[in-house]
């Protein structure tokens, strides 16, 4: 189904807290998703299957336990928007800015936030890199075309560099390093640094604003939103507007 | 509203209907263009046959006496197909990229037969009947932003042929609305050609200038001023500024007052027609003409040459009127200073609020104090009573809509949408408490996620001061009603009638002239009624 991307995040929103996040980090799932949809990456598959671990292995055991580095959930993995979220908090911080991560649960989620971080970091003039243990570039977020750290996510949107991870890129050389497969399927060990800011790419893509959404990932979307819904009751019929007819 | 028509005006928007196929049994489609500088819009009306059975004012309606989408451009007959095929199922069709929003409108059966008989016998209707309505139909949605398909405010936002036609927050269904309006006065004059034949005459410009179009709303816009903190703040600020900017003026003229004072009659007229059953508006109303007779006294006694004259009527209101008084003489003493206030309508959108996320390096002590400055009220009340927390917003599997249902009687305590801000602020304060304040409040975080929302709506809350509702939203004795004509209010909404406690009447476009006789003397003021 061909969605607007603020339904898609809406759907994301509703699917997360169904699939047993807080309100709270449900708002991150959108908040990702929306960053990966106007990006042109094809974000509400990844979701769907991240709920499906969420809701299989649940939230409390992926997520984030510390602040102690490497940062790391439990024996089950660490939830990506869960270490995502935090990172972005603490984007600023000098401690934070070469972060290792340990059995990241849905890595690509993880994007959405260190592009956030990186356009904090602008003012710094540096960009983020995500690497495997090899210290092969998984992912380059750079946002150097952001005059200031206050430009909107628009800006961010249209110059975070996203590389390796969209068919658009594929042209460019240094995109061979990353490996959307390995950061679409769960990594052992991934880092977040910080580097100087490259220019990966003169020609940014615009901000997209629609998704084709294939059908058996709406349906799994649809199936964790409606565990948000209550089942209907007469009180609730009744309590839904002032009447019945409108023939006044 | 009043910003569209003083734009649309002031661009001189053209206006055109190029497809207008009713039948005699008054089915059919039409379309309505308006071309501004760099693009056009248009309102495809599909008009239908329903059985009065099937005519409800609930968002949970499945048929409806017309139906509406407003499209991006001109739309082409494979398009009106396509329209054709989805407009008129509402929530259940799929509009597309193209389309701006998605609505439907039920005709007011009384007046409608009314105006239809009286023109198909050559007659123009009652007045009185018309002011007693004021609308030949209401709306009882106007979807927009992406919803069902349709284009979303950032698409919107992104077409750089008009980078600000529509940036202002609700143009688009603002738009939709004033061209319902229009195809509404066209449906009606058919219907009673139709009927009349040779009989019939057209609807006079004065009394279709009367009518507006009516919208009945209930619970699903409260969650939207709850989800925008930084969106209401904007429009609020926005107020507070126009109202700030003529307190300060030192020596007010002549014409100035004379000006307010005749907007003061209009008003009184507009009060006059504004009718409501619910006891709680009524006694509002009640006190509304009280304040306004006042108000009439004050401004023919009091020197124009009082020094801050307006400040001084402000806190003379303050002392002598209701709510309902002074805050209709705040609105009133702008209008003669368009030119000092009108630029702040270009401050009530909100572009930053989705790129700023938790800064988390604040520390705990910060974001308490924070918190505090918006909810240090709410820690006063006991929330583990169950009249504090009697009510539960959710969303009914039935219908998808959201609803309020009570707690303690109800089985939706699990289904809670996060609709409580005040609650779960008092919340994040309490788990703060055994936390070492110099503590960053990312570390906070990473133990309680689940507060994450209200951190990010007290950093919010510093550059958006009047983003937060000072009251309990779950309280046993909390009104709806209040919340949802907060947000119709900045629409322009007119004739607030609350049907219950959770569904309201209100009025859009009463007065407004329409697309051919729109110019700029008359695309401001129209919202007061001319006796």
């Amino acid at each position: 189904m061909n969605t607007s991307i603020n339904e898609v995040a809406a759907l994301a929103r509703k699917a997360a807290k169904g699939a047993g996040y807080s309100w709270s980090m449900a708002d991150e799932v959108a908040f990702a998703t929306t960053w990966l949809c106007r990006n042109g990456v094809e974000a509400a598959s990844m979701v769907a299957t991240h709920l499906d671990q969420i809701s299989n292995i649940g939230v409390d055991a992926l997520k984030l336990s510390s602040l102690t580095f490497p940062w790391r959930g439990t024996e089950k993995g660490l939830c990506s928007v869960s270490a995502g979220a935090v990172f972005s908090d603490l984007a600023t911080e000098p401690d934070v800015q070469s972060t290792e991560l340990i059995d990241v649960v849905s890595p690509m989620l993880l994007i959405p936030f260190v592009a956030y971080a990186s356009q904090r970091l602008v003012k710094h003039h540096n960009s983020l890199t995500i690497e495997d243990a090899n210290s092969n570039k998984l992912a380059c977020l750079s946002s150097v075309n952001c005059d200031s750290f206050s430009a909107n996510i628009a800006a961010v949107e249209n110059h975070a560099w996203l590389h390796g991870l969209t068919r658009h890129n594929a042209s460019d050389t240094k995109s061979e390093l990353i490996s959307d497969k390995k950061l679409s399927a769960g990594i052992t060990h991934c880092t977040m640094k910080t580097c100087a800011i490259e220019a990966l790419n003169d020609n940014p893509k615009p901000a997209r604003h629609r998704l084709d959404i294939p059908s058996d990932t709406l349906d799994k979307l649809n199936h964790y939103a409606s565990l948000t819904y209550a089942p209907a009751t007469e009180a609730s019929r009744e309590g839904a507007g002032a009447g019945t007819t409108d023939n006044d | 509203m009043r910003q569209l028509t003083r734009r649309m005006a002031a661009e001189q928007w053209q206006f055109s209907r190029p497809h207008f196929n009713i039948d005699e049994n008054g089915v059919g489609y039409a379309v309505y263009t308006a071309a501004y500088p760099g693009g056009k819009a248009s309102l495809v009306a599909f008009a239908h046959d329903l059985p009065d059975e099937l005519r409800s004012d609930r968002v949970i309606a499945e048929q409806w006496d017309t139906t509406f989408s407003l499209f991006n451009g001109e739309p082409t007959a494979e398009d009106i197909q396509r329209l054709q095929n989805n407009v008129p199922l509402q929530e259940a069709g799929r509009v597309s990229e193209s389309e701006l929003t998605l609505s439907r409108a039920n005709r007011s059966v009384r007046l409608w037969e009314h105006v239809v008989d009286a023109l198909s016998q050559g007659n123009q209707p009652n007045e009185q009947a018309l002011h007693d309505v004021g609308y030949l139909m209401r709306t009882t949605a106007v979807y927009g932003s992406g919803k069902f398909g349709a284009a979303d405010r950032e698409q919107l936002k992104s077409d750089l042929s008009n980078p600000n036609t529509f940036k202002a927050p609700f143009s688009v269904e603002m738009l939709t609305v004033y061209l319902i309006r229009t195809f509404v006065r066209d449906l009606v004059n058919h219907a009673a050609f139709c009927k009349g034949r040779e009989n019939a005459i057209e609807l006079s410009p004065d009394l279709a200038r009367g009518l507006g179009i009516g919208n009945s709303t209930g619970l699903g816009m409260a969650p939207f001023l709850i989800n925008h903190p930084v969106l209401i703040s904007n429009w609020i600020s926005a107020k507070e500024e126009a109202i700030a900017r003529v307190r300060s003026i030192e020596q007010v003229t002549d014409d100035d007052v004379k000006s307010v004072f005749i907007l003061l009659k209009r008003m009184q007229l507009l009060t006059e027609r504004w009718q409501s059953a619910h006891p709680i508006q009524q006694k509002k109303l009640a006190a509304l003409t009280n304040d306004l007779d006042q108000v009439e006294q004050y401004l023919t006694q009091a020197s124009v040459n009082t020094a801050f004259y307006w400040n001084e009527l402000t806190n003379w209101c303050e002392q002598h009127l209701s709510t309902e008084g002074q805050e209709c003489m705040a609105s009133l003493m702008l209008e003669p200073y368009a030119e000092m206030i009108d630029g702040l309508s270009d401050c009530m959108d909100d572009p930053i609020s989705s790129t700023l996320r938790i800064d988390g390096t604040q520390t705990i002590e910060t974001t308490s104090e924070l918190i505090k400055t918006s909810f240090g009220w709410a820690t006063d009340i006991n929330w583990a009573s169950e009249k504090a927390t009697a009510r539960c917003w959710y969303v009914s599997e039935e219908k998808l809509e959201p609803r309020l249902g009570e707690r303690y009687e109800e089985p939706i305590n699990d289904y809670e949408q996060p609709l409580a801000p005040a609650r779960d602020a008092v919340a994040a304060l309490n788990a703060m408490q055994s936390w070492d304040n110099k503590k960053r409040v990312a570390e906070f975080l990473v133990v309680h996620p689940e507060h994450r929302r209200t951190v990010q709506r007290a950093q919010w809350s510093s550059m958006a001061p009047y983003g937060e509702i000072r009251d309990n939203t779950i309280d046993a004795s909390m009104l709806p009603i209040d919340l949802l004509r907060a947000k119709l209010s900045f629409f322009g909404a007119t004739r607030f009638d609350p049907r219950s406690d959770r569904w309201v009447r209100i009025c859009l476009y009463p007065g407004a002239p329409y697309p051919e006789e729109l110019n700029t003397d008359n695309a401001d003021l129209w919202i007061y009624p001319d006796a």
